[in-house]
């Protein structure tokens, strides 16, 4: 191998690594959107089922009445 | 909601005028990047194919007496801003731990890992290059060279932060930043060692040999070409920080809203 070859070799690896970071972090940074949205979605839903559970019992608390 | 708009509060003390203006101006710059994320992509990556030409281009070969392999030398302009940029990144790590310890804003500690990390990659595409000139001119991937040696320790020690970070069960930011600050000391002595030391590591800042002056300003465009990537890198990693702490809230919530 000449000296244009290792030239060549030493750019090649440092882009490598450069893209392979920024592919690894679009990656996680999809995920943890993923994770948020399932979150988000999972808190609502139980806030839907508790506020559905208290207006039950409140209704049976009228009904006892 | 910004980084430091959310923060900005806490992390300047009542003190310091000059904290304020730092921060209000890093704060402007910030915002700026974060608004247009995609066009401040593009910059970065113009100025990146920019340096390439400068490189490999346009910067004049060094003369063949000098050195045995006159091409291989224009590693220098990956390999040199690499070094640069996880200086930088270290040295933002230790002044972040600093400043975590001081005001234990969880901004600070943020910084200091997403730099940290950053730090080790732009070390390790450094470390990864030095090898490939050493071979086309000293012959060898390898030297036992005081540089070269600090600067393999200074890598072990911040991928050590990092692996601290990454594995410990209950995180103990505090004690990552007491780490990281002593990890610091490496900073100071990689710099030097090829100064103070006797090193066959050529010294590109007062250093014996010359560069011409398209062969500087070739160096500087990479420095700050490699300094915005560094940057862009930096903020992208730190906003996935914010996230993850966004998602640790949530599970709480979640686990509280169950246990009701």
């Amino acid at each position: 191998m000449n000296d244009v070859h290792y030239l060549a070799l030493a750019y090649l690896c440092g882009l490598v690594l450069f893209l392979l970071y920024l592919y690894l972090l679009d990656r996680y940074q999809r995920g943890l959107k993923k994770e948020v949205e399932h979150l988000t979605t999972l808190l609502k839903r139980i806030e839907v089922n508790q506020n559905s559970k208290n207006r039950e019992s409140v209704k049976e608390e009228g009904d006892d009445v | 909601m910004s980084l430091l708009e959310e923060n900005e509060e806490n992390i300047v003390p009542s003190s310091s005028k000059i904290y304020k203006l730092i921060v209000s101006f890093l704060k402007r710059i910030y915002l700026v990047s974060e608004q247009h994320n995609r066009l401040f992509f593009f910059i970065v990556a113009a100025m990146l194919i920019g340096s390439g030409y400068l490189a490999l281009i346009f910067a004049p070969t060094v003369k063949s007496e000098s050195f045995s392999a006159p091409q291989a030398q224009r590693i220098l302009y990956f390999h040199v801003p690499s070094a640069w940029v996880a200086l930088l990144a270290f040295t933002l790590v230790f002044v972040a731990s600093m400043l975590f310890l001081k005001s234990g804003q969880i901004f600070w500690d943020r910084i200091a890992y997403a730099s940290a990390e950053v730090g080790v990659l732009f070390c390790t595409v450094a470390i990864l290059t030095g090898p490939f000139w050493a071979k086309a001119e000293w012959g060898v991937y390898w030297r036992n060279d005081p540089k070269l040696t600090v600067t393999f320790v200074l890598w072990l020690i911040y991928i050590g932060y990092l692996i601290f970070r990454n594995t410990s069960e209950e995180e103990e930011p505090e004690l990552a930043s007491i780490l990281s600050i002593f990890g610091f000391i490496t900073v100071p002595l990689t710099f030097l060692a090829s100064r103070v030391l006797t090193s066959s590591h050529p010294n590109v800042v007062g250093g014996e040999g010359s560069l011409g002056g398209e062969m500087v300003f070739a160096l500087l465009f990479s420095l700050a070409a490699f300094t915005l990537l560094f940057y862009y890198f930096l903020v992208k990693r730190y906003t996935l920080l914010k996230i993850k702490g966004e998602i640790e809230d949530l599970k709480t919530s979640v686990g509280v809203m169950l246990n009701e």
